[in-house]
């Protein structure tokens, strides 16, 4: 199925064709007469219009992109957690629910970035660190969250839903929950292998 | 600055403009095709200023431009009298 980003890719990619033969173009009617009402709509054109539209179709497209699985593994040392998480017979964390579909084809970045736009703005700022770390060979094995994974992660989706209100824990828990100061994954982990 | 003087910094600095915004394309038309890590990257870091850099500044100059045409902006040396 195709979605709005499929669309958003295929015309960013005919926009982006379309500045360069304009830039082009651009180029030659400067050189023939540089304020002539021509070479200035055709920079107007190739420098505004066009990359303009490219620049938020692009921003448009990364950003669902970069919420895939596919993309987080194509870093090699996500490996074994992509591997974990198409493995049937595993009973992580992550595994569980994104086998269950219960956090879609993102399941990456639902549980690892936080809520609103400044959760995805914190998570796009902690993704280019990680690329940085990743080229250098600035990072060590096996991967670990500083101060580890949120109790906000997990509450996000389940807070208030009826399987986890019924549960005692939970409701004994709930403020000690609320500011991490027991950790959902003491009793549910492990989140990967 | 004069007419003269915009038109001048517009002869200097719009080739330059042109090669900006090429490579802030070509970072789009890369991480559209292929939306790798060092693609993605490349775009968030540079890409995307190349791209917006040359389009506020070439509507800068168009505005400054029509501006100065219709008289708006001071001329540096005003016009002898005959």
């Amino acid at each position: 199925m195709r979605t709005f980003a499929d669309f958003a890719q295929l015309l960013g990619l005919l926009l982006a064709s379309t500045a360069l033969l304009l830039l082009i173009l651009a180029a030659r009617a400067w050189r023939r007469a540089p304020f002539e009402a021509a070479s200035v709509g055709l920079h107007v054109a190739a420098l505004f219009l066009l990359p303009a539209a490219l620049f938020f179709l692009t921003h448009r497209v990364v950003a669902e992109r970069l919420k895939t699985v596919e993309f987080c593994g194509s870093c090699h040392v996500m490996d074994p957690y992509v591997a974990d998480l198409n493995d049937p017979e595993s009973q992580t964390l992550a595994a569980v629910h994104h086998q269950n579909r219960l956090t879609g084809e993102h399941s990456c970045h639902a549980c690892h970035s936080g809520y609103g736009l400044a959760g995805n703005f914190e998570a796009k700022k902690a993704g280019v660190r990680h690329v940085i770390r990743y080229y250098t060979g600035r990072y060590e094995t096996p991967l670990a969250i500083p101060g580890g994974l949120s109790n906000r992660s997990c509450l996000g989706c389940h807070e208030g839903a009826r399987r986890f209100s019924a549960r005692r824990p939970h409701r004994v828990y709930a403020q000690e929950l609320a500011h991490d100061e027991r950790r959902c994954i003491e009793c549910h982990g492990p989140a990967h292998p | 600055m004069s007419r003269d003087e915009a038109s001048r910094l517009a002869l200097a600095v719009v080739p330059s403009l042109r090669w900006l915004s090429a490579l802030g394309t070509v970072s789009c038309l890369v991480v559209l095709a292929h939306p790798a890590p060092w693609s993605v990257f490349g775009f968030m870091v540079a890409g995307q200023f190349l791209v917006a850099i040359p389009a506020l500044a070439i509507v800068a100059l168009v505005i400054w431009q029509a501006a100065s045409a219709h008289g708006h902006v001071r001329r540096a040396h005003p016009p002898r009298e005959p």
